[in-house]
């Protein structure tokens, strides 16, 4: 058994009634990518979204590795507020420190944040444990 | 987190940054992955983690 441990990230908020500037701490792993025999050069924080179905990830991600996005098999996403995005479907290998492995990942030029959802990247782990109060995740593979 | 670092957050929203593996360092930014990562090279930076910076006054509701 394996264990890796990542800490939440801390960000800002700007709460709008109090007009102060707040951290807001998101469970952000950092995740290399890679495609046949292109490694990215620095992993990318993804965030651990344990309501996706499917990992999402910005296309100009995927064109850094040298993925040709469109050639891709085309999906749709339906998310938060109803709305559909177009993505292309791609195999990719992961890196989360020392582990790696192969998952499918939707590639979409609509979509900024990198998140990693159940099927592509959950299922590859034994276990994954969010520790909210602490501020930590971790993740048994 | 000190002020400088909050600052370059919020100077920073729907960028992207590199941040020293510590977290404590925002080492460059950009508009996109490929900016970030070229910044990157030229400071012969190669431990560092690109993350996104969301807008900062939304809740993130993937």
């Amino acid at each position: 058994m394996s264990l890796v441990k990542f800490d939440y990230t801390p960000e800002v908020f700007f709460n709008e009634k109090t007009r102060k500037v707040e951290y807001i701490y998101r469970p952000l792993i950092p995740i290399r990518l890679a495609y046949k025999h292109s490694l990215g050069k620095f992993p990318v924080n993804c965030l651990l979204d344990s309501g996706a179905d499917k990992s999402l990830f910005p296309a100009q991600w995927g064109e850094a590795v040298g993925i040709k996005i469109k050639s891709g098999e085309e999906i749709i996403h339906y998310g938060i507020g109803n709305k559909d995005i177009k993505c292309f479907r791609h195999k990719v290998i992961l890196l989360v420190g020392t582990y790696k492995f192969e998952a499918e990942a939707d590639f979409s030029f609509e979509q900024s944040f990198p998140l990693v959802g159940r099927d592509g990247f959950f299922k590859h782990f034994k276990k994954i444990a969010f520790h909210e109060k602490e501020h930590f995740v971790e993740l048994e593979y | 987190m000190n002020k400088a670092y909050k600052k370059t957050l919020l100077s920073n929203q729907n960028n992207w940054i590199a941040v020293s593996s510590d977290k404590s360092k925002i080492l460059a930014s950009g508009k996109s992955i490929q900016e970030v990562e070229k910044k990157l090279g030229k400071l012969d930076i190669k431990d560092a983690v690109i993350t996104f910076v969301p807008p900062a006054n939304r809740y993130l509701s993937p």
